[in-house]
């Protein structure tokens, strides 16, 4: 009965029964444990996943750069278009005068002509 | 105890990445197998366990392999019981969807004292004989609060002192105490007619 014990006798036997379970682990697991460690130890010795993420890095930066250029060439083309949009709506000339534009630049270029 | 004779190291391993090898191989491997099962008893889980430690070593690794010698046990032991705490973590939110999705209180609860006591057919009293008080001893400790778990297998089964768990739990040494107490008197209540 624990309750006959010392509180000493009784953290003793605790640790008695976890010593003796540790030296009864079995082969495979200590197999597996050593293969944890050897892991864990090519982690500090430089041979780690972590050279994976360098030229992953780079690839994901160089994406995050065309994806940035290109929006940014985007917007440039989108504001133009925009501007021309404006002048041509809020021109006093009318949008008669836009769509028969072909016809006075040749008529331009016929009187520079003759 | 291999820890014992491991304190003879007090050299700085920072300039000497070659001897830093054989010594973190020789530190990791004294201690192992004592963290394996301590990271088994606290999850009740073999994979996890192995999981854990594998964390562990990783991140004791990366980070204090160059600490001086003396500071590696509490060291690994900080990073073992930061990992055992985020599986426990985990698992409270594991649990929570495990009852949305209609798992009753009754089913997870499968691992009590009296079950495992009952569920072989052999009393308390033939699982110590048959080399398996571990077990009983296992299932007391998981039904511990996590932080007594913690002050329990740190000061009984590592030997560490109460500033060293203290360090090793990141908490005061009066937390420690505390803790400690409560769980050995939890446990000796538990263990009452489980132990020879």
């Amino acid at each position: 009965m624990i309750g006959d014990k010392t509180e000493q006798q009784f953290i003793d036997e605790v640790k008695t029964v976890f010593d003796q379970n540790v030296e009864q682990i079995d082969a495979e697991t200590v197999s597996r444990l050593n293969n944890i460690r050897n892991i864990a130890l090519d982690t500090a010795t430089g041979k780690s996943r972590h050279w994976i993420l360098y030229p992953a890095g780079a690839f994901a930066a160089a994406g995050l750069a065309i994806i940035i250029f290109n929006v940014i060439q985007h917007d440039v083309s989108t504001a133009t278009i925009r501007a021309e949009d404006i002048e041509i709506i809020s021109a006093i000339d009318g949008l008669d005068f836009y769509e028969n534009l072909e016809f006075y630049r040749w008529l331009e270029e016929y009187e520079t002509s003759t | 105890m291999q820890y014992d004779v491991l304190r003879t190291y007090t050299t700085s391993t920072r300039e000497r990445p070659l001897e830093q090898r054989q010594e973190l191989d020789h530190f990791l491997g004294s201690v192992q197998k004592r963290a394996f099962r301590m990271a088994e008893i606290a999850t009740g889980n073999r994979e996890d366990a192995f999981d854990i430690l594998q964390d562990a070593m990783c991140r004791f690794v990366e980070k204090y392999s160059t600490r001086n010698f003396a500071e590696w046990m509490p060291l690994f032991h900080t990073v073992l019981q930061n990992r055992i705490r985020d599986w426990y973590r985990r698992e409270v939110v594991r649990n929570r969807f495990r009852v949305w999705f209609g798992q009753s209180a009754d089913e997870q609860d499968t691992n009590s004292l009296e079950n495992l006591a009952d569920g072989r057919g052999r009393s308390p009293e033939q699982q110590l004989q048959s080399r398996q008080g571990m077990e009983v001893l296992d299932q007391a400790i998981r039904q511990l609060p996590v932080r007594q778990q913690q002050a329990f297998m740190l000061r009984v089964f590592e030997g560490m002192d109460v500033t060293q768990t203290a360090k090793a739990m990141s908490c005061t040494t009066g937390s420690v105490k505390t803790h400690y107490s409560r769980a050995i008197h939890t446990l000796r209540e538990k263990l009452d007619g489980h132990w020879p």
